[in-house]
């Protein structure tokens, strides 16, 4: 900011434990972490099959992250790091029993499951197989990281995901597809922000063709990914 | 059936009160190889109407006698279905959501179902207008052997009048459980600014109408492929684990909704839709 005042100069010093939970948190939410994220379009394959093309493709992605599933997962991520253990079971449920299709049901208990096997044997957490938003939130609390940054890089890591089937599905381009990304950045930060603190009454979606999509993928033919 | 089909003129919405409340409880169990009514509680602005009997569930159709929704009603239908009772429930007519001036319209249904008891629930359309404001919850409670079909289209304005919606909430949540377990749950949510949302490709898509389906039944499996058919280009459907396939269904507008989801649901229900759905 300029004040007109000469300004002290000062070099931030980050506290060591806040470079350390950066480290974590996208180490657990990068490609590399063993999850099987790549096998999964989330109904992106079907949308490019009927017709999404790289003209229509942010505004696709960014519809259904404010308002499709990754909102959803969203809310289950901050209610999990919220949670006491005994209240995870019944939130788990209620994840699962949200998904529309028996592909994203597969897509957030595997993942959740590949999440939670890896994250006990490298981190050496408690952490027991549960649908992928709560296995990200639940591990964030159990090693005291914050919930807002670990909910903002998980919806980058969907959307990044989705970016990167996309890259697979149509002439898109690396430069393309990062700048795409750059711009849902703000909103992942925005959604994670605003979900934090909403409960189960605030949960709902209107992503219906995106729905309509996710459900086709069951039937699509031929198709690389497994939702 | 005979009614009339003479309606009260809208009251005008009275600062802060409810405008118009109604609830219907009803209990139904089995007597013999029938389904026979066991209890009737009407208050309000809800009614109840029994067809003439027909060989089969027992068929209810409600009727919403204040002409349709606005901000500040309250609207609650609970039935209690008794084991291997069958009821089927709908609607006497769409269900128009008016501007609501302020306030929301408040609607819940609320059915428990015995073991091996059997529900279809079936109402008409639920229309949008502009300005609507409409949070309806539907809770479904079914025990062992229980089955049940839930089917709610929903229109988006009116189209061939040549209105389109541009600002209106709605918000629709579902939680079926089956022997204490949730096994199905939807939320819908959107709103003020509709128009964005459903113009927007991954949510409305600039669709007119929606439905959704759901049936919870041992051979659900089996109608998998047939309603993919009878759903067409702009549909989904899937078995979402065991026993329990969910659809989703768009479509340009209420007419076109109906082409598809009627032959769906006639499909899934293994009978013809409630004559109310055809007059």
């Amino acid at each position: 900011m300029i004040t007109g005042r000469p300004t002290r100069t000062t070099i931030p010093t980050t506290p060591p434990m806040q470079a350390e939970a950066l480290l974590t948190l996208s180490r657990w939410l990068s490609p590399g972490y063993p999850t099987g994220g790549f096998n999964f379009s989330a109904g992106l394959e079907s949308a490019v099959a009927a017709g999404l093309d790289k003209a229509g493709l942010e505004a696709w992605l960014s519809g259904l992250l404010c308002h499709g599933a990754p909102r959803t997962d969203a809310l289950f991520l901050h209610l999990a790091h919220a949670a006491p253990p005994e209240a995870l079971p019944s939130l788990a449920e209620r994840a699962a029993a949200m998904a529309l299709g028996a592909e994203r049901l597969a897509e957030t208990l595997q993942q959740g499951a590949a999440f939670a096997a890896t994250t006990r044997a490298s981190a050496g957490l408690d952490l027991p197989d549960m649908p992928y938003p709560l296995a990200v939130g639940r591990a964030a609390r159990l090693a005291g990281l914050p919930a807002v940054p670990a909910c903002a890089l998980f919806l980058q890591a969907q959307m990044s995901n989705m970016v990167q089937a996309a890259l697979r599905l149509m002439p898109l381009g690396q430069t393309a597809g990062a700048g795409i990304m750059e711009r849902l950045a703000p909103l992942c930060a925005r959604l994670a922000e605003e979900t934090a603190g909403q409960g189960l009454a605030d949960l709902g979606t209107a992503a219906f063709a995106a729905d309509v999509a996710s459900l086709r993928h069951e039937v699509l033919a031929p198709r690389m990914f497994r939702s | 059936m005979e009614m009339s089909a003479t309606r009260p003129a809208l009251a005008e919405a009275s600062s802060g009160q409810p405008r118009a409340q109604g609830a219907v409880t009803l209990a139904v169990a089995r007597r013999g190889a029938a389904t026979r009514l066991v209890g009737l509680r009407q208050e309000g602005a809800l009614k109840l109407l029994f067809p003439q009997p027909r060989p089969g569930p027992m068929q209810a159709v409600l009727l919403n006698t204040s002409g349709g929704l606005t901000g500040g009603d309250r609207m609650r239908v609970s039935a209690e279905v008794g084991p291997g009772a069958a009821l089927t429930l709908t609607t006497q007519a769409a269900e128009r959501a008016y501007r609501a001036a302020e306030g929301v319209a408040r609607s819940e249904v609320q059915v428990r179902m015995g073991a091996g008891a059997k529900l279809h629930w079936l109402p008409q359309e639920t229309i949008l207008f502009e300005g609507a404001a409409l949070e309806r919850r539907l809770i479904l409670e079914m025990e062992e052997g229980a089955e049940a079909l839930i089917a709610e289209p929903v229109i988006f304005g009116r189209r061939e009048m040549g209105e389109a919606l541009a600002r209106a909430t709605f918000r629709d949540a579902w939680d079926v459980r089956l022997c204490g377990r949730l096994v199905f749950a939807d939320a819908l949510r959107f709103g003020p600014d509709a128009a964005a949302t459903l113009a927007s490709p991954a949510l409305g898509a600039g669709a007119g109408a929606m439905a959704s389906l759901l049936l919870v039944a041992p051979h659900a499996e089996g109608k998998l492929a047939p309603l993919r058919e009878a759903l067409g280009p702009r549909g989904g459907a899937s078995l979402v684990r065991e026993g329990v396939l969910f659809a989703r269904l768009l479509a340009e507008d209420g007419f076109r909704l109906r082409h598809h989801l009627e032959p769906a649901l006639a499909l899934l229900a293994g009978a013809a839709l409630p004559k109310v759905w055809r007059l």
